[in-house]
């Protein structure tokens, strides 16, 4: 007698992990609309039945009503399940799919025209958005004293060939990859002498070479393929080779003209 | 209701009411034409619909949701016959933004109104990048096409009020699909 209080009590246990399975099943399958057949009904109506036996707290008699209600709404599922597709509406999922998947994207955007009727309406302007506009427009400095700080009264186009652009620095004549390798190349040169290199040595260079060479140092640092690291002493960066005990962290590092 | 001058006024105020467009939604609810034009507004709209009628254009009653009552529905003006497909692309509309509401449409609609999210993006995957998927989903969802409840996705309230469902489903099944591509 003594070790069957236990054993009930697993039992208990094991239905009510099961009554609650069903509740999430049940559910699961009304919202999105899954055949309710798969759900078994009457077996579910057995186990509730043997829960409700076995229930001994006022929780138990809860969870058994959730569960009987939600065993109705698979019943209610069904009834809808079977009229829908008795109706003259109801084709076949599947033979949709592959309609959709065979038709091309010009012939499924006109037959969806084909049975559209847009909604008509008129986007309207109201007495307080009209009020809201006077009294910007009041506000409004004119084009001149906004525009003050602008050199020129007319703005002309130019068109700039490849070459310009290049010696503008506007565009690389280079790859991406090939800019990255050369740097890192140089980098790991420098490095293969001393165990670091001042990261302004590095950049050294003019305005534009200077910002490229930033720019190209910080994509090799975050992707792992150099090392950064902050001398307090000195307040200066100097880039190592990567090491896995880095800890992630981004670091903000202001360039000048000359370095 | 009154005399006739009474039920045209009132007519033309539930017109603008149903055309001015104060909300992100189109339409207007019962509720607010009961209370602009009175109670008997369903008596008003139906007169206001044949006057309508002859300029191409016809009010629709549609339910967002769980409604049964008129009061709670959404009425709205819409084309009474379909539009061209030139008409469509010139409101803003892409050819393949097109297809992937028709095909939403047909499949929901023919797994009883929702599926999950990734069942939809399984379908057209097939045919459209996902990021593009992704984005004309959210434009759908915004305009009231779609709706999303966590990981399903349903007809919305829009697509009922514009899209003949039924016509739908059997244009996409009688459609030559040999001949088109």
């Amino acid at each position: 007698m003594g070790g069957s209080k236990p054993a009930s009590k697993r039992r208990v246990a094991t239905v009510k992990r099961e009554v609650e399975k069903l509740i999430a099943q049940c559910r699961l399958t009304v919202k999105r609309g899954a055949d309710p057949f798969q759900v078994d009904v009457k077996g579910s109506l057995a186990t509730l039945r043997n829960f409700i036996e076995l229930a001994s707290s006022l929780d138990d008699i809860r969870l058994d009503g959730e569960a009987l209600y939600n065993l109705s709404t698979i019943v209610e599922s069904q009834d809808r399940w079977i009229k829908f597709r008795s109706s003259k509406l109801f084709v076949d999922p599947m033979f949709i799919e592959s309609r959709v998947k065979t038709a091309s994207s010009r012939m499924l955007a006109r037959i969806l025209v084909s049975c559209w009727t847009p909604t008509a309406s008129i986007d309207t302007l109201t007495p307080s958005m009209l009020d809201l506009a006077i009294s910007y427009w009041n506000r409004l400095k004119p084009l001149k004293g906004r525009w003050g700080r602008l050199s020129g009264s007319s703005t002309e186009y130019l068109t700039l060939s490849f070459d310009e652009a290049s010696k503008l620095g506007l565009i690389y004549d280079k790859g991406f990859e090939e800019l990255l390798s050369s740097i890192e190349d140089y980098v790991k040169r420098l490095l293969s002498i001393k165990d670091k290199v001042e990261y302004s040595e590095v950049v050294r260079g003019s305005w534009v070479e200077m910002v490229t060479k930033a720019y190209l140092i910080s994509f090799l640092v975050s992707s792992g393929r150099l090392g950064l690291v902050y001398d307090p002493s000195t307040d200066r960066f100097y880039i190592t080779s990567y090491s896995r005990s880095d800890m992630p962290r981004s670091i903000a590092i202001s360039v000048g003209v000359g370095g | 209701m009154g005399s006739k001058r009474d039920l045209e006024e009132r007519a033309r105020r539930a017109l603008q009411l149903l055309l001015v467009q104060r909300h992100r939604k189109p339409g207007v609810k019962g509720w607010e034409l009961r209370r602009s034009i009175g109670k008997n507004y369903l008596n008003i709209l139906e007169y206001l619909n044949e006057k309508l009628d002859s300029y191409g254009l016809c009010i629709r009653m549609v339910y967002e949701g769980e409604e049964t009552t008129p009061d709670q529905a959404r009425f709205l003006v819409t084309v009474k016959d379909s539009i061209r497909m030139s008409e469509a692309i010139s409101a803003g509309w892409r050819i393949d933004e097109l297809a992937i509401l028709a095909a939403s449409i047909a499949y929901i609609a023919s797994r009883q109104g929702s599926i999950s999210s990734r069942e939809l993006l399984r379908l057209l995957e097939v045919k459209f990048p996902s990021w593009f998927i992704e984005a004309t989903l959210r434009r759908l969802i915004r305009y009231g096409y779609l709706e999303r409840d966590g990981d399903i996705v349903k007809i919305g309230w829009r697509s009922k009020a514009e899209i003949d469902g039924g016509k739908l489903l059997e244009l996409i099944v009688k459609m030559d699909v040999v001949s088109e591509s």
